[in-house]
């Protein structure tokens, strides 16, 4: 599944457009709305079934970190929707790849993705200490991404790529705990699953994160 | 957009605050400044081996200006270090180099309520120099909105997700670059002047 760049950059534009303007004329002594900074370190685990595709044929892990922002809007006290950008730093550590099997190996890679999360989240109980769900999709778009090549002579050569990539749909799926630390500050920790599957090329990538989220409420 | 040569419109829109006087805090403010970033220059389909990424931190301090409780203007000194990971085009060998950057922002500054945790919008331009590098001077614009929270009457705590759009003097041949930041600055109100009754 693809989604059309323009189109999804005008309603990113537009949906942060209408979240700020109605920030500025909530008049609530509690607004409606909180944004979060989220750090999280994640391990990705992707899977292929087509065992004819060379490049891809080996399962294979990525080890790194994710950084970014949230605005949540709470249309009641347990319910809230969230979106923002999240940046990804990825790493896959070891040899993945053997190009001509004795002479050329895909030695490290390294890769930077931006994700958009789009999310719904529920807390079981306004309490301090409160039981948090999060479910959603999460639209994953890698920047660009630069491989270490290990030639015959033992030489190691580094090779950038930027390349399109279309934008890809992943699941979410979370469950932590909300701590509110005061009435406007509160820490979220939740382990996370996002799903992928990319059907033409049987590929299946499996994310797994642990969120760290500080919130602000207005 | 908002530029230099625009200045006359912009001091006719703020001598209208510097005569609205009835106002008890002070109007000075200053504010180290902390935003960890990271820029993009890339032209995927026309030249998908042309590229810069990059990686940093900014530090710097900035002087606000409030003109009344909602609106101020910044200014002062960033000192910028990227970490560079780009591709010219021709070569498909990565390279590496560090960057270095002075900036002079000069930045509105719109916080639309008095409450402790408020919304916290900025817009302005940045003149950014590479030190050492001849007539590297160059504009750009800059985005941010974000949260401030007041811990209290003399401190606040604001942290904006920033966008800076406009590219350096010596990266013409790269694409135009964008740079997401996190701001994070800590701003001290200075002590109230004595008035003369």
């Amino acid at each position: 599944m693809k989604i059309n760049s323009v189109i999804l950059r005008k309603g990113v534009a537009w949906a942060l457009a209408a979240l700020l303007l109605a920030v500025m004329h909530s008049g609530h002594a509690q607004s409606r709305f909180s944004a979060s900074l989220t750090v999280a370190p994640s391990l990705t685990r992707v899977v292929h079934q087509d065992e004819a595709d060379l490049i891809t044929r080996n399962p294979y892990k990525q080890l790194g970190y994710q950084l970014g922002t949230q605005l949540y809007y709470h249309f009641s006290d347990q319910w809230s929707v969230s979106s923002g950008l999240w940046l990804e730093w990825n790493q896959i550590p070891s040899k993945y790849y053997d190009a001509v099997p004795g002479s050329l190996a895909f030695e490290r890679s390294f890769h930077h993705n931006f994700q958009i999360p789009i999310l719904l989240n529920y807390q079981t109980t306004t309490k301090r200490l409160a039981p948090y769900f999060s479910a959603g999709l999460v639209l994953h778009k890698a920047k660009y991404s630069y491989i270490v090549i290990r030639t015959t002579t033992g030489e190691e050569t580094e090779h950038g790529s930027n390349f399109y990539s279309p934008i890809l749909p992943r699941l979410l799926l979370g469950a932590g705990i909300k701590y509110r630390l005061n009435e406007h500050l509160s820490l979220i920790t939740q382990p996370v699953i996002m799903y992928e599957v990319e059907k033409e090329r049987g590929k299946r990538v499996f994310q797994y994160s642990l969120q760290t989220q500080l919130v602000c409420r207005f | 957009m908002l530029s230099l040569r625009h200045w006359p419109v912009l001091l006719l829109f703020f001598t209208g605050f510097f005569f609205n006087s009835a106002w008890a805090q002070s109007r000075f403010s200053v504010a180290p400044v902390v935003a960890p970033f990271s820029s993009y220059a890339e032209a995927r389909l026309k030249e998908p081996h042309r590229f810069q990424y990059s990686t940093g931190l900014s530090l710097g301090a900035t002087a606000h200006y409030h003109f009344s409780p909602v609106w101020s203007l910044a200014t002062g000194l960033w000192y910028q270090w990227a970490y560079v990971n780009g591709q010219t085009g021709t070569n498909f060998e990565l390279f590496r180099i560090k960057e270095q950057y002075l900036e002079f922002p000069l930045l509105l500054n719109y916080r639309p309520t008095a409450r402790k945790v408020s919304p916290y919008f900025s817009a302005g331009m940045l003149l950014s120099k590479q030190p050492g590098y001849y007539r590297s001077l160059v504009s750009k614009v800059q985005l941010g909105a974000g949260v401030s929270y007041q811990l209290n009457q003399r401190l606040a705590v604001v942290v904006q997700p920033t966008l800076v759009l406009g590219s350096d003097k010596y990266a013409r041949h790269y694409p135009p670059k964008r740079l997401l930041s996190l701001q994070t600055q800590l701003v001290y109100h200075l002590a109230r002047p004595k008035q003369k009754e």
